[in-house]
């Protein structure tokens, strides 16, 4: 399904009084964007001519394509909106500022070139520089034992997506995405009442050295390079967008959860292996990855105890 | 090469060492093989979960392979070290490694002799696509299909081609995933895409192909077997068509299946040779085909190794195929042939896995805790564990494959059942149970069934009880027991403690015999009523007195609670049943209830037994008319259901009403009065007070005779002769001289009415009353063992008919000896009961006659006082009692005596709570002037005062008040007592008063959803006995139902194991249900762990068995030391799952606007915000956490409190400053007037 690309050209000003501190994006237009790196003018010229129309508030006047998207033939409903914004403190506040004003539903998505307060779990920053995909996805809500599974269902659709368009994807639990053992992508899932987003970030042109990285747990980071490696942040993300989706829709159709995390051990890195487990308030122990527990947990064999982890972090040894 | 004789390849490979790289049952099957006819050494790989695996034993070492589970597939670490150890050849079982084609590649490169097929072979044999296309170019049928993955078109095309239904498989599937349905042609499309897109998403391979999806399927194999000089055996079929998710479960050789005909047999044999011999393949195969309803053959899938199934083909057979096997891998030639080679067995194998059916067969790991396995004639067993064994998680959950041989297919079938039934593997669930109901299905016996048989069979074969043997668990019961020192069960309390004093165990010496063998017992169960009436009314001519026997129902309901098990009925019940009593009363009242409450049993069930050790005398049951065998009035359905169940159990049914309301007892008289064996004996509650005279008693007779007429459709002359009328004094309160008055004018006005009298012995004159009431005309009285005894029950039989004979110069026709045999039995009994059930007052008290409180009811009227604390106020109760009978008046009889109770003690100690003891004496101060006082004497003052009396009664009594228990037999009490009790709505009380019966306001019960009810959670269909246990009282009836599910027949345990469990290194002998003796030894007893539990080590016959007793709670248990939010509370807010908080944005004092974040959990990466459900101020914040700042999550809960808000404060309207108190006139703030 084509994604209906719009592109706000007085960008989009932070509110007044906002709860949400970088929720603004500067005024952007296409030209500048094509200027920033080479990936970008590879998505420029591939989304082709662009005109200007009249978007409900707060996106206001923006760029979209020239030739409508098509609807196809059948029955796919209308495209999914995508709100490529100008550099922004971080796309995650500027798509629940958009939800919440009824721009965006779900599966439409906020993507930009450029982060000022990019973010990773626990508020820990993520390096964001122009040619890296970074971008929000507006999960659509789900129900019972898949609301609790959704990192695990995000981190593995993501993988298989991107492992159709490039080398293989492995998934570390819960969902940091490793090409050859170096993490090439991260998520980060932020639940409110009424909303649900799902951020990821692709290191397309740049991954961040050891020493830029937080010092303390880490594993050392890599790039994703496509087959086509003409495929900049936006052609990455509707290719990825587009799978994920209908991944999605059969997932939850054929399969129990209990079925998935089936397929999600096919996925899981580092079975068998050993590992350092960091978990809770500065607990750390080695360990051994024996596989996922029923809900979705990490089951570990510490000292020939089982162990499911369920918030914490692990890093081979 | 040249072919070696198999004497040959003996020479050569004995003593040398073979490897099985495998585990389990294959290992062990292999192993045996290996070392009998070749005395070859077997060596086995192993896990270190494995080394000491049940299955090594049969091994002469072991390939360790280390810790890693799957390391049994580490083909080249295995065959390094083989050849290491200096292995000449290498078995690979079935599963792991033997459809891995490049096993036997590697072994020949390392030099070692695999057994089984050569690498080519096996590969072509394996691959489903390549023995396809072998099958159609040689002529072997397949199912049709496309070869390969195709388009839409082209599945349209061959669909058409081959009929609907299809399959669509999904290439990268297998295993029975990735298949999808098509039933038809217009599902096709949508179906494909869906398949496609499923199948991409699942396997990350969108490709299918399409197969003919066959319906009704039967699954029939071959066995092969062919050396390497062409020479092919065929075995006959197996049957291997009852499966689950292409799981087999049961195999049998030969199909027994009519269809299946010995000109198919040959086809499909014929069909297996073509295939073995056009690849050149040596060793075992399986050649598997589906063959449809109609006959119709396809080729499956050919398997290339020894298969688990292979021992029904041994038996059928007699040969060894493993031994085989090995001497064609050293070049053997192989020595079967047609004419050498018969078949002439039926067998049948059946897979015993650590699974549990009923739960969709999830495997299950654990201790085996104890292991019996079958034998005999024409059982074969292949198991890999056995008792003490921890069944590891980590691999498959066969434990046992059983086979049974026999010279026909019923004889197969006849010898699993027994098989199955001698198996008994405990502590953990396997398919036995499963198997059992299998081999009792009709279906399968005419193996009239295909595939889907377990499928389409579900609830029939899944419906059994999954139980241990009832020894085992009655031995948990007794180590529960033991552990706690005190039976929980009894509902007593912690009545004592493990290291207390007991009293010893109960091990009871019989009496000298006495049966007098003359004896003939005057009445038995076998007359009719009119026969036992007349005797009745024969003998009290001739100046004769019967006697009904109390002890096991009222007498020790009094004294004990009830305590009285069936375990002592069964001692004391047939010396009983010899005394010459006119009837035992064994049964109803409180006895039905505690029957469950406390001793564990089914009530009827207990009628029934006892009308089998105790078969002569006539049984009777004590009924409260509306309540029946309850509390509260019940509906008719209901009664007469009850009352059904009763008469088939009990020949004398006293029924009484405690307001003497007789329409109340109606729905009994008609279900009793209309058989004309059982006795219907409506008893007349009596009271000894103001009001409760003769000219009453006789009135009330006067409604019963006439209700009795009108049930039975006769004069009440005749009805008169057709009951008897019981007199039932309670509380034990009417003195001699008003039963001689009592009984002397019935007598006069019914001298056909045969007499019943009951009375307690709380007053202290229960022998002259009885002699005075016997003297009157009387024809029964209701006596007790002397032995059982105290003051609140009966007298004792000796002493009362003494007193008849001698001193009022009547006759008895009991069995004296017999008594005093019954007597002496009792005496040792007794102790028990005493010291744990009764250990409150039970002395006599005279004032009953005043306080009318009956029975047993003092004692545990006493014990609820004392254990409220509120035992001085005890007399002032009992006096309030005293005066309130003179206001509110009815019989001090269930419930009656119970409301009374229950209205002086609220009455009593609300008042104590309001004003002490001062505020006591003045309430019944006023009590004593309204009852001495005339109405119109008292003063304003005093009328208002006595509003107090009733101020603080309970509903109980309200509704008593209303009439809704029944008409009060001597009319509403004053209004006083209506605004004293119902307060500002008295007037709308008394327009609501009734005195119509309950039953006729009260709807009939849906019987039929109770039953429903009941079935589903019991999960199982209840019986009828169950049913009515449980519409009586259900929450009692659960309890008791689980309880016999769980442990048994508690009534199997003695005496004092019952009470004090045993001690460490004692020893108990006991029964079970048929009789057998069982030996139970405790070992050790450990003390309280971390966990709050105590081990209880203990031996049942030869097994032993440890159980954990769960005494308290866990030490610092996690869970208990949280403070839970309550989820209707808004201001509590909850951590929404298990997870690490990671950031909390409020502390105390802060205001929060609805919305607002609170805090934010972490879990599983997805970062959950719980904002505030409403304004509000913070009152505590009882986890907080600040990663960014100090790198520390906290663990949270699901449902923990974190933080607690209060309601928003006002605020000034100026400056918006909280204002902390309603009462502030200014801000402090800002000064802003307010």
């Amino acid at each position: 399904m084509p994604l209906e690309v719009l592109i706000p050209a007085l960008g989009l000003p932070g509110p007044e009084a906002s709860p949400l501190p970088a929720s603004g994006a500067d005024p952007f237009s296409p030209t500048e964007l094509a200027a920033l790196h080479p990936l970008w003018a590879a998505d420029m010229n591939a989304l082709g001519p662009l005109r200007e129309v009249e978007a409900p508030a707060p996106l206001g006047r923006c760029w979209t394509q020239a030739a409508q998207p098509s609807l196809d033939d059948d029955k796919t409903g209308p495209a999914h909106r995508l709100v490529l914004c100008g550099p922004c403190g971080s796309t995650m506040d500027v798509a629940r500022r958009l939800v919440g004003a009824g721009a965006l539903a779900p599966w439409d998505s906020v993507l930009t070139p450029m982060q000022t307060a990019g973010r990773g779990q626990l508020r820990r920053e993520w390096i964001s520089r122009p040619g890296n995909m970074l971008a929000t996805l507006v999960c659509p809500p789900a129900t019972g034992l898949w609301n609790d599974l959704r990192p695990l269902v995000l981190g593995y659709l993501f993988a298989e997506a991107m492992g159709q368009i490039g080398p293989v994807v492995a998934v570390k639990w819960p969902n940091d995405l490793l090409c050859d053992n170096r993490k090439v992508a991260g998520m980060l899932i932020e639940e409110r009442p009424g909303c649900v987003l799902a951020g990821i970030g692709v290191n397309l042109a740049f991954s961040p050295a050891l020493a830029q990285m937080r010092t303390d747990f880490k594993v050392s980071a890599g790039e994703f390079h496509p087959h086509n490696c003409a495929l900049g942040p936006l052609g990455l993300w509707s290719a990825l967008v587009n799978r994920v989706e209908t991944g999605y829709s059969s997932l939850l159709e054929a399969f129990s959860p209990n079925d998935f995390l089936t397929i999600f051990r096919s996925r899981l890195a580092w079975q068998g292996r050993r590992v350092l487990v960091q978990e809770g308030a500065n607990v750390r122990y080695e360990a051994v990855v024996k596989g996922i527990s029923a809900e979705g947990g990490l089951v570990l064999n510490r000292a020939g105890r089982e162990v499911v982890l369920l918030a914490g972090d692990v890093i081979p040894v | 090469m040249r072919p070696k004789s198999f004497e040959q390849v003996l020479q050569e490979v004995k003593g040398k060492p073979i490897l099985v790289a495998n585990r389990g049952i294959p290992a062990r099957r292999i192993c045996r093989s290996i070392t009998e006819m070749f005395q070859a050494v077997a060596v086995m790989t192993a896990t270190d979960v494995d080394k000491t695996s049940p299955a090594t034993t049969g091994a002469h070492e072991l390939l360790l392979l280390g810790e890693d589970p799957r390391a049994y597939l580490e083909l080249d670490r295995i065959i390094k070290m083989a050849k290491d150890r200096g292995i000449v050849a290498i078995h690979p079982g079935w599963g792991f490694g033997s459809e891995d084609d490049s096993f036997p590649r590697k072994c020949e490169e390392a030099g070692i002799i695999f057994i089984g097929p050569n690498q080519g072979p096996m590969r072509l044999l394996g691959n489903k696509v390549a023995v396809r296309k072998l099958a159609e170019e040689i002529g072997v049928p397949v199912v049709p299909g496309s070869p390969e993955a195709v388009s839409i078109p082209e599945a349209r095309q061959i669909a058409k081609k081959i009929g609907f239904p299809i399959m669509l498989k999904a290439e990268g599937g297998g295993g029975g995933r990735g298949i999808y349905e098509v039933y038809e042609e217009s599902q096709l499309e949508s179906a494909f895409s869906k398949a496609s897109a499923l199948a991409k998403a699942s396997f990350g391979n969108p490709r299918l192909y399409v197969e003919k999806l066959l319906t009704s399927v039967r699954h029939i194999e071959f066995q092969t077997v062919a050396d390497m000089y062409g020479n092919v055996f065929v075995f006959d079929e197996r049957d291997c068509t009852v499966q689950r998710n292409h799981q087999k479960l049961v195999e049998i050789t030969p199909s027994p299946w009519p269809k299946f005909t010995p000109a198919l047999r040959k086809e499909l044999k014929g069909y297996a040779e073509k295939l073995i011999k056009a690849v050149g393949y040596h060793s075992l195969a399986t050649v598997e085909f589906l063959v449809d309803k109609d006959g119709r053959p396809y080729l499956i899938e050919v398997n290339t190794r020894l298969q688990v199934e292979h021992g029904i083909t041994e038996c059928r057979y007699g040969i060894d195929l493993v031994e085989e096997q090995i001497a064609i891998s050293f070049g053997s030639k192989l020595r079967l042939t047609e004419q050498n080679t018969k078949p002439y067995l039926h067998a049948m194998q059946v897979r015993v896995n650590c699974e549990d059916p009923q739960d969709d067969f999830s495997p299950n790991a654990g201790l085996i805790t104890s292991y019996v396995s079958p034998g005999g004639q024409g059982v074969r067993i292949d198991s890999c564990i056995c008792a003490g064994y921890r069944f590891p998680s980590r691999y498959d959950s066969a434990a046992a494959l059983l086979i049974t041989y026999g010279n026909s297919w019923d004889k197969t079938v006849m010898l699993m059942r027994r098989a199955l039934r001698e198996y008994k593997i405990s502590g953990l669930k396997t398919t036995i149970n499963f198997h059992r109901e299998v081999m009792k299905h009709p279906d399968f016996v005419a193996s009239d069934y295909d595939t889907n048989f377990v499928r389409q069979h579900k609830s029939e074969l899944m419906a059994y009880t999954d139980q241990e043997p009832e020894p085992v668990r009655l031995a948990r019961l007794v180590a529960e027991i033991s552990a706690r020192g005190y039976n929980p069960f009894v509902s007593l309390g912690e009545y004592r403690g493990r290291s207390d004093k007991r009293l010893g165990r109960f091990q009871l010496v019989k009496a000298p015999d006495a049966t007098d063998a003359a004896f003939e017992p005057r009445f038995n169960r076998s007359m009719k009523r009119d026969a036992i009436l007349d005797g009745l009314r024969g003998d009290r001519a001739a100046g004769i007195i019967h006697f009904t026997d109390t002890t096991t129902r009222d007498i020790t309901q009094s004294n004990s609670g009830n305590r009285f098990r069936l375990a002592e009925d069964r001692i004391i019940g047939p010396y009983l049943d010899r005394c010459g009593f006119f009837s035992l009363e064994n049964g109803g009242g409180a006895h039905f209830h505690v029957a469950m409450l406390a001793n564990m049993t089914y009530p009827f069930s207990e009628a029934k037994e006892w009308n089998l050790f105790a078969p002569n005398t006539l049984k009777q049951i004590l009924i409260r008319s509306t309540n029946v065998l309850g509390y509260k009035p019940q509906p008719k359905n209901l009664m007469r259901l009850t009352g059904e169940m009763i008469c088939e159990h009990y020949e004398v049914i006293r029924c009484f009403d405690f307001l003497n309301h007789v329409e109340n007892m109606r729905p009994f008289a008609e279900v009793v009065l209309h058989s004309d064996k059982h006795i219907f004996e409506p008893a007349l509650s009596m009271s000894w007070a103001k009001g409760f005279d003769v000219p009453h008693y006789l009135g009330v007779t006067e409604n019963i005779i006439d209700m009795c007429a009108s049930v039975m459709g006769v004069s009440k002359k005749k009805a008169a002769r057709s009951i008897i009328l019981g007199l039932k004094d309670m509380a034990g309160v009417c003195p001699p001289r008003f039963m001689r008055e009592l009984i002397a004018a019935l007598v006069k006005k019914y001298p056909d009415l045969v007499i019943h009298s009951h009375r307690h012995y709380t007053d202290g004159l229960f022998v002259p009353t009885m002699g005075e009431t016997a003297k009157a005309g009387a024809h029964i009285v209701d006596v007790a063992i002397g032995s059982s005894v105290r003051w609140y029950g009966q007298g004792d039989v000796l002493s009362t008919a003494a007193y008849i004979e001698e001193e009022m110069g009547l006759k008895t026709l009991l069995d004296k000896d017999m008594i005093r045999t019954t007597n002496f039995t009792l005496k040792q009994i007794m102790p028990y009961y005493d010291k744990y059930c009764s250990p409150y007052f039970q002395g006599i008290d005279h004032d009953v006659v005043r306080h009318g409180m009956p029975g047993g009811a003092t004692s545990s009227s006493q014990e609820g006082a004392m254990k409220q604390g509120y035992i001085h106020l005890l007399p002032y109760m009992l006096k309030f009692l005293a005066g309130t009978r003179k206001i509110v008046r009815y019989h001090d009889v269930t419930p009656g005596s119970q409301i009374t109770w229950n209205t002086s003690f609220l009455a009593v100690t609300g008042a104590y709570k309001r004003g002490g003891e001062r505020e006591v004496r003045r309430l019944l101060n006023v009590l004593d002037i309204v009852n001495l006082a005339p109405e119109n004497e008292l003063t304003a003052l005093e009328r208002e005062a006595r509003l107090d009396l009733y101020r603080d009664s309970n509903d109980a009594f309200r509704n008593l008040l209303l009439g809704k228990y029944g008409r009060l037999p001597l009319g509403f009490p004053p209004d006083w007592v209506y605004q004293s009790a119902f307060g500002n709505d008295w007037k709308v009380a008394v327009q609501s008063r009734t005195e119509v019966s309950p039953l006729e306001t009260l709807p009939d019960m849906d019987l039929k959803a109770e039953s429903a009810i009941l079935d589903a959670r019991l999960g199982r269909k209840a019986t009828d006995e169950e049913f009515v246990l449980y519409l009586n009282h259900p929450g009692d009836a659960l309890k008791t139902i689980e309880f016999v599910e769980t442990y048994g027949d508690a009534n199997n345990l003695p005496l004092d194991v019952w009470f004090e469990g045993l001690e460490k290194g004692e020893t108990m002998l006991f029964e079970g249900r048929c009789g057998k003796p069982h030996v139970m030894r405790i070992t050790e007893i450990s003390d309280v762990d971390d966990q709050g539990c105590i081990s209880v080590r203990y031996s049942v016959d030869s097994e032993t068995m440890t159980h954990k007793v769960k005494v308290r709670e866990a030490a610092g248990s996690e869970r208990d030391s949280l403070e839970m939010a309550d989820p209707k509370n808004v201001y509590h807010i909850a951590s929404p799952s298990n997870g690490d908080l990671w950031v909390t944005h409020v502390r105390a004092g802060d205001m929060v606007k609805k919305g607002e974040e609170i805090f934010n959990i972490s879990i599983m990466k997805q970062e959950k915000s719980v904002h505030a459900p409403v304004d509000g101020v913070v009152k505590r914040v009882l986890k907080s956490a600040n990663y960014q700042e100090d790198k520390i999550m906290v663990p949270v809960k699901e449902g923990e409190l974190l933080v607690e808000l209060g309601p928003a404060q006002k605020g000034c309207p100026t400056c918006k400053a909280p204002l902390a108190s309603e009462d502030f006139r200014f801000c402090p703030v800002c000064g802003q007037k307010i």
